[in-house]
């Protein structure tokens, strides 16, 4: 039976009214605290939920800076920066990781482990990653196709490094690639910020700062899901500088023909010896370094890498050869530096010396020959005696004095020092080769001087201190820094940047400083080794001095392999009188210097003849040249040796 | 005494009720949120809320004008409907976000039973407690009551949504409160609740939690204690978004918001859930201060005018039946409020009155019709 509501029961024993208000009490207790927290969270607090609310919505977006375009010395563009499109990712945006990998993989073809590598990098924490560089129109479509779902694809303007020539002149502009993790935490790139493409060897490198400019950004608001909603503003990127440099593009051509067609690795150097200008630095061989600015694959790099020719190495200055002969035109300047040799001063060559209980034989035989004939003829016999009569400690002091083991302060990355002889150098050899050497073992002898005379032994200094040394001497005395820079050019906010010179000032009487050049000339017009390349131009009486070499790299009995053919040197410069051009070559294996490495010198001096009288200049093609002019062939070998190298 | 429907109408109650109403439909309009992101008006949720406030007044007139009587007879009724309605939705339910809470219905959407559920459960406990022994309570009505209530918690674990099973502790213990168990009970339960309460957490409930019920409980302790907390990446981005998100909604609002339409993080939909459980996030930014205390002011009103006319009725059932309905609508409130300003850890419990859903709105009309039908009677009997 259902109650009756109006029926009243009897009275309650307890006041439920009271009660009823005990709880309303509680409610409104609760509601202060509610209402307490809002006021504290909506005006004690409120300006710090203002920030939160604003970095909420806030993003920058960098805008990549151009770098700055780099020049040959007649302002033709060698590097330039395009605008290309990247496909980048903003971590904080995915939603899902796994269904943003497969969509790379599926509608852009970017493999998972890269775009995984980018995403774990520290970069993607505080901007957007790389993915895919120099993407389609297509690619492009399909980001904004693709925006409402996934905001973290983004296509980002990113101006793309271009080499105009290729692999032509690969060593002196170096390449970009994404500054390292490594190279972040080192203060020479306390400048960078993750993700920054940076020089990483050459001029890109050097002049990175200078070429980088700094990047701009654009403050937008975006939604929860990072979607963009509106602009706030725009800073632009400041561009890098534009760097002019030294280089003479015909003569760079001309240095790489001459080396591609020996098809042997080596490295030519060409400078004006009057302030250091480099016009042309070959090193073969050389690397496309488009592949860097595209973001080198990793198969690709590797086949750099491994390569044993060493193509990313510039060999005119990160490579340490013995000079051979032409180490005697620096032993003669040490030698009247430490004040041991006079220009009329005669030595004996005597066919060879007998030293450390052995013969050392000299090439050929020459008498008592003054100075420049000692030079002229190459005279390994004379050079020894200066040698020994030199000593260890003045060939240091005077040697290293005109940039032999010194660094040329070139302006290029990664230089070099190379070494020259000397006790610790000694001992060094000792250790290596043999264990259980006695203490006399260690020390300096007659025979250590001897083989240092004629560069081999402990000699080892780069083909470009050997070029500057020479320049230095042809100018009689007036040692330049080498180096590529003509100027930086001035933008709104930044100065034009010139290169500082430093001059280093040798003196001599100036009738040793003749009698060095005039054996240098001799070799060349004379009679001496490197005869075959003289340049006969009586319009302008150009004439070429300069000194061949012929270093060994085994012992002449065993070598029969192209591996273990002597290194080609020639160094040389012109005029004779006012000296205006300075080159070296160095072929690897090349054999002897007047073979493969004076005829490279010839044909730089004759392409620069050539500009200087207004004629046009064509890359001069290695078919042209005679036979003769080849590589040496064994069966010439032996009548060869006898004229000495 | 003569009825005087018209004079002795809950007009207070009617405007304090339409106030917020149209408080959720500006609210719902500003944000402009729609089910699955449709894009058409009659999709948003504003346009729904509309609608079912519209039914929700039919309903409430209906209710207002009913015999006491009849829901007194019909009580077991509604009860023995709703328990079938909560077992249905474990087989033909929709499933969202991994509960089975939703039946689907037609143009307006979908129902939630769970809702019907806790106005049923306080009628029929109301109709259990209404007998007043010269003793009080009897341990058999409070075995009865148990049971009334533990049946739709026990369906209602199993969508699973252990937060609308909660809310069906509080009506029930006001209604046993106000069916005079004696002080010292309540002492004693007050007191093992203090000295209890961390020890079963700790033991019982604690292994129990799912890890994104810890996770939540964490965040509120962090949010409570330690503000700075709330700020490190993980927490950030991961379970500390939602409340962190509506905190700075709320607090970046300030004294009188960032205006209609204007509020950052509810625009760029940085709340989630922004126009069901976390509306308050979107008054609060909009509106400010002014907003949010309004808004809780009015609740406030409805909650303690519910309680007085709770007070003055003439019998047992009804007052029982505002009673805890009163309960109910506060937790709710306080919870909700609670979660949006990183008191409560989040769970699902709509702000009544404002959060889009048509099942929670005209259960409150319906229950709302049950006070005015109250205070129009205050008179008479």
């Amino acid at each position: 039976m259902t109650p009756r509501l109006s029926s009243a029961g009897p009275p309650p024993p307890f006041n439920p009214r009271l009660r009823l208000l005990a709880l309303q009490v509680g409610v409104a207790l609760a509601f202060a605290i509610l209402a307490l927290r809002l006021w504290s969270m909506q005006i004690v607090h409120h300006e710090s939920y203002v920030k939160q609310a604003e970095n909420n919505r806030e993003r920058k977006i960098p805008i990549v800076a151009p770098r700055g375009n780099i020049l040959d010395r007649y302002g033709g563009v060698l590097v330039d920066s395009r605008p290309t499109f990247s496909l980048m990712i903003n971590r904080e945006d995915i939603q899902s990781e796994a269904e943003t990998l497969r969509i790379l993989m599926e509608e852009f073809g970017v493999s998972p482990e890269l775009a995984r590598q980018q995403l774990r990098s520290p970069s993607a924490k505080t901007r957007p990653v790389e993915v895919k560089s120099n993407i389609s129109d297509a690619d492009r479509a399909k980001v904004a196709v693709l925006d409402y779902e996934h905001p973290e694809f983004l296509v980002e303007l990113r101006p793309q490094r271009k080499y105009l020539h290729g692999e032509l002149a690969c060593h002196i502009l170096g390449y970009v690639t994404e500054v390292s993790e490594a190279q972040l935490k080192r203060p020479e790139f306390d400048y960078c910020r993750p993700g920054d493409k940076v020089g990483q060897a050459g001029l890109e490198r050097f002049y990175n700062r200078i070429l980088m400019g700094r990047d701009g950004y654009r403050r937008i608001i975006v939604d929860s899901r990072g979607r963009f909603v509106r602009e706030i503003e725009t800073v632009p990127p400041v561009p890098g500088q534009d760097i002019v440099t030294t280089l003479d593009l015909d003569l760079q051509r001309v240095a790489e023909a001459r080396l591609r067609a020996l098809k042997l690795d080596g490295a030519i150097a060409v400078m004006d010896p009057r302030n250091g200008e480099m016009l042309a630095l070959a090193s073969m061989p050389g690397y496309d370094p488009n592949l860097f600015a595209a973001g080198i694959s990793r198969a690709d790099y590797a086949r750099y890498a491994n390569d044993k020719h060493k193509p990313l190495r510039n060999r005119a200055i990160q490579d340490i050869y013995p000079p051979g002969s032409t180490w005697k035109v620096i032993m003669a300047v040490a030698a009247m530096r430490a004040g041991v040799l006079k220009p009329t001063d005669r030595f004996l060559c005597g066919g060879g010396i007998n030293v450390g209980g052995r013969h050392v034989r000299c090439m050929g035989s020459h008498g008592m020959p003054p100075l420049p004939y000692a030079i002229t003829k190459s005279c390994d016999g004379w050079f020894y005696r200066l040698g020994i009569k030199l000593g260890l400690d003045d060939l240091r002091t005077y040697a290293s004095e005109i940039g032999a083991g010194e660094y040329t302060g070139i302006d290029l990355p990664n230089e070099f020092k190379g070494y020259i002889p000397s006790l610790e150098l000694k001992a060094a050899t000792v250790r290596r080769t043999m264990p259980n050497a006695t203490p006399a073992q260690y020390r300096w002898t007659d025979a250590d001087s001897v083989y240092a005379s004629i560069g081999q032994a402990m000699v080892r200094p780069t083909p470009l201190q050997m070029l500057r040394s020479v320049a230095g001497i042809a100018m009689r005395g007036t040692f330049q820094t080498p180096h590529f820079l003509l100027e930086a050019r001035p933008t709104h906010d930044s100065p034009r940047v010139t290169f500082e010179n430093r001059v280093k000032q040798v003196e001599l009487p100036d009738d040793y400083w003749e009698a060095v050049i005039e054996g240098m000339w001799g070799a060349v017009n004379a009679g001496g080794t490197a005869s075959g390349s003289a340049i006969r131009d009586p319009e302008t009486g150009f004439e070429m001095c300069g000194k061949t070499g012929t270093a060994q790299v085994v012992s002449k009995l065993k070598a029969s392999k192209l591996e273990e053919r002597d290194h080609s040197w020639f160094v040389g410069f012109g005029p004779r009188r006012h000296p205006e051009i300075a080159a070296i070559s160095l072929v690897e294996h090349g054999g002897f210097g007047a073979k493969a490495s004076a005829p490279n010198v010839r044909a730089i001096f004759e392409t620069w003849l050539r500009k200087k009288k207004g004629l046009p200049v064509t890359t001069e093609s290695p078919e042209r040249e005679s036979p003769e002019r080849e590589a040496p062939k064994p069966a010439r070998k032996a009548r060869r040796q006898a004229a000495g190298d | 005494m003569q009825e005087r429907p018209w004079r002795d109408f809950d007009w207070p109650l009617l405007a304090a009720l339409t106030l917020l109403c149209a408080a959720s439909i500006v609210a719902l309009y500003s944000t402009d949120a729609a089910p699955g992101g449709a894009t058409e008006w009659r999709q948003k949720f504003w346009f729904k809320q509309l609608v079912w406030c519209g039914i929700g007044y039919v309903a409430f007139f209906w209710v207002a004008r009913l015999s006491f009587q009849r829901v007194f007879d019909a009580a077991p009724y509604v009860y023995a409907a709703t328990i079938l309605l909560l077992i249905a939705v474990l087989f033909i339910g929709v499933k969202i976000n991994g509960q089975r809470c939703w039946i689907r219905l037609g143009p307006l959407g979908t129902l939630q039973p769970s809702e019907f559920a806790k106005l049923s459960a306080i009628l029929l406990a109301a109709r259990i407690l209404r007998p007043l022994g010269a003793e009080g309570v009897t341990w058999r009505q409070l075995a009865l009551v148990a049971g009334v209530v533990l049946l739709p918690v026990a369906l209602i674990l199993q969508q699973p949504d252990a937060g609308t099973a909660l809310t069906f502790f509080p009506p029930v213990a006001a209604l046993i409160f106000l069916s005079g168990i004696s002080l010292r009970w309540v002492t004693a339960a007050a007191v093992a609740a203090f000295a209890l309460g961390p020890l079963l957490f700790a033991f019982v409930l604690e292994p129990r939690l799912k890890q994104y019920q810890r996770d939540r409980i964490n965040v509120t302790w962090n949010a409570i204690f330690y503000p700075e907390r709330l700020k490190d990446r993980q927490t950030r981005e991961g379970f500390g978004y939602q409340t962190l998100q509506s905190m700075i909604a709320v607090g970046s609002g300030g004294i009188i918001g960032k205006g209609f339409r204007g509020g950052t993080q509810s625009q760029g939909g940085f709340v989630p859930e922004h126009h069901s459980d976390f509306i308050a996030s979107v008054v609060a930014e909009e509106f400010g201060l002014v907003g949010s205390l309004g808004v809780l002011a009015l609740l406030l009103f409805i909650i303690l005018h519910s309680a007085n006319v709770a007070g003055r009725s003439r019998e047992r059932f009804s007052m029982l039946v505002l009673a805890g309905y009163m309960a109910l609508l506060a937790f709710h409130v306080i919870i909700n409020f609670g979660m949006v300003v990183g008191l409560v850890p989040i769970m699902g419990i709509p702000l009544p009155l404002l959060s889009a859903g048509g099942s929670s709105l005209l259960m409150t009309f319906v229950s709302l019709g049950l006070v005015a039908n109250v205070h129009g009677k205050r008179f008479s009997n």
